[in-house]
């Protein structure tokens, strides 16, 4: 069975933006499509496209009550989604991290959490960030920025964003370009500068997450316009 | 570029600082222990380097070290390196100096030098509490929380009333899902300070994820405690009754506990939570409904 997971550059701003926020841990709910088709030769092959992303927590990603609420929320929003006139047919897809340490992008204890979205909403994947490969992106960024380079070829970058998916009893395992079964396509030319582009614009300070919500009500955590005109 | 804003990362993050940077916030954040490391780097920086004269002698070096440990956390290696430079030419013996060396070595990847700094400063006084702290946040820096835990639990065996200390306890047992080592370090906090709102909520929180009867029942006294202590205007509070009375009401009633008035409870906050959406947020009332007829209490 393969997997092919896609995210959508709106939804991985989000978790980039979300993450800058916060010295912290953050986490967080992937919205999006699942359709299985038949991959040619392999068998069937699932395809999870991540349209957006829903960020719910920071501080600490093993504690169940802010996440609970939160999943209930978004399970509402989705519904009401698809019963207005142009439905855009998400449902939850999977579960977003981000660590607070440079280096770490393993799931660590945020896999209880994958475990109860993927129970909940099968073909689920989750995404953790992957910092060490963030800063390097950044660092490139800067230097091109110094050297005058901006407007010139854009650096290939690596993806920023490393996939677990659920293999049975394996649990959760990490999609390697080597193995064939899992692949993830995430936007990879100029992520870095981007990113440092809404965070001059202050974008990272004006996200919101359901946490930070429940202690000031009128805070949206839909983040809805987010990236959207100017700041 | 700005001096103190040079090439490091960050400084295409920052806009050029508009305001005339203030002594009294970096004071502020401070004393309420805030982790709001952007500003700080940001106004901090601004201050020391265009606005010194205005900074008292006695706050210079405090302000230095906390803007030299937010430039650390926020990755500006040259600011960092700049600041730790100055404070070791001023302090050049100090244990308080060589923590903060010994942090930019960490930084920078080169635990191994940090760690024999501090080995030489508890050579030097095996007592010192910053730098046995230090060693805590070395491991922890590392990724080992583990060990980190280890280190810290012998250092409360001793030093009982550090409070920073057990609060960084219950932190890092939260991370490693010891929950009842994370209640305890909460449960010491509120002896010593009863009308902590966050750290009754962080404990309920903790009590919720452990689950079972005993538990949920619980944190269901520590999220009332709360809505007591805030008059029925915490969100999370009434949320985390609502979650205890879903997830109770699953379980035999003579586990449940509480009388008459802890069963009307859950239908309070249910409607509590409606009243403040509905003034506050009615878009997102629904939702919230949603949530309360999923949980039973519709």
């Amino acid at each position: 069975m393969t997997k092919n997971c896609s995210v959508e550059p709106a939804a991985l701003y989000k978790i980039l933006l979300h993450s800058l926020k916060h010295t912290a841990g953050v986490n967080g709910v992937l919205l999006g499509t699942v359709s299985v088709g038949t991959a040619t030769g392999a068998g069937p092959a699932t395809a999870v496209r991540v349209v957006d992303a829903v960020p719910v927590g920071h501080g600490f990603v093993t504690l169940t009550p802010v996440l609970e609420m939160a999943l209930s929320q978004i399970e509402g929003y989705v519904h009401e989604q698809a019963g207005s006139t142009c439905p855009l047919g998400l449902r939850i897809v999977g579960y977003y991290q981000c660590n607070e340490r440079l280096g770490d992008s393993e799931l660590g204890g945020g896999r209880r959490v994958a475990d109860r979205i993927e129970a909940a909403f099968p073909d689920s994947v989750a995404v953790v960030l992957d910092s060490t490969v963030m800063d390097t992106a950044l660092q490139a960024a800067v230097a091109q920025q110094q050297q005058d380079q901006a407007g010139k070829q854009q650096v290939e970058e690596e993806p920023v964003l490393a996939l677990f998916v659920k293999d049975g009893m394996r649990g959760w395992v990490r999609a390697s370009a080597s193995d064939g079964k899992t692949r993830l396509h995430c936007p990879t030319q100029g992520v870095a500068a981007q990113l440092a582009q809404y965070a001059a614009e202050g974008r990272h300070r004006a996200l919101v997450d359901f946490e930070q919500h429940l202690d000031d009500i009128n805070a949206n955590w839909l983040n809805t316009g987010l990236l959207e005109g100017p700041a | 570029m700005e001096k103190g804003l040079d090439g490091s990362p960050l400084s295409l993050l920052l806009p050029r600082p508009l305001l005339v940077a203030c002594p009294s916030r970096c004071v502020k954040v401070r004393a309420l222990r805030v982790r709001e490391t952007e500003g700080v780097v940001r106004y901090g920086a601004e201050l020391l380097s265009r606005h010194a004269r205005k900074v008292d002698a006695d706050e210079m070096w405090e302000v230095h070290e906390q803007v030299a440990v937010a430039a650390m956390e926020a990755g500006c290696k040259q600011l960092a390196l700049r600041l730790v430079q100055n404070v070791h030419k001023r302090f050049p013996e100090g244990a308080r100096a060589s923590r903060l060396t010994g942090m930019y070595f960490e930084m920078m990847g080169t635990p191994g030098e940090a760690e024999e700094l501090y080995k030489k400063e508890l050579e030097k006084d095996p007592a010192n509490a910053i730098i046995l702290k230090r060693m805590v946040g070395l491991r922890r820096g590392q990724g080992d929380l583990a060990g980190a835990a280890e280190l810290l639990k012998q250092y409360l065996a001793v030093h009982t009333t550090d409070w920073v200390a057990w609060e960084e306890a219950a932190d890092l047992y939260l991370h490693l899902q010891m929950y009842q080592q994370a209640a305890f370090c909460l449960e010491e906090l509120l002896l010593h300070q009863p009308t902590d709102v966050g750290r009754h909520l962080l404990l309920a929180d903790a009590l919720y994820t452990m689950g079972g009867a005993h538990n949920w029942r619980a944190a269901r006294t520590q999220y009332s405690g709360v809505i007591e202590m805030t008059k029925g205007q915490n969100l999370r509070a009434l949320y985390g009754v609502c979650a205890c009375a879903a997830q109770l009401s699953g379980v035999r009633r003579s586990e449940r506990g509480g009388g008459a008035d802890v069963e009307e409870l859950p239908r309070l906050a249910a409607a509590a939570l409606q009243q403040q959406y509905a003034v506050h947020c009615p878009d997102k009332l629904p939702l919230v409904r949603s949530m309360l007829k999923a949980q039973g209490l519709l």
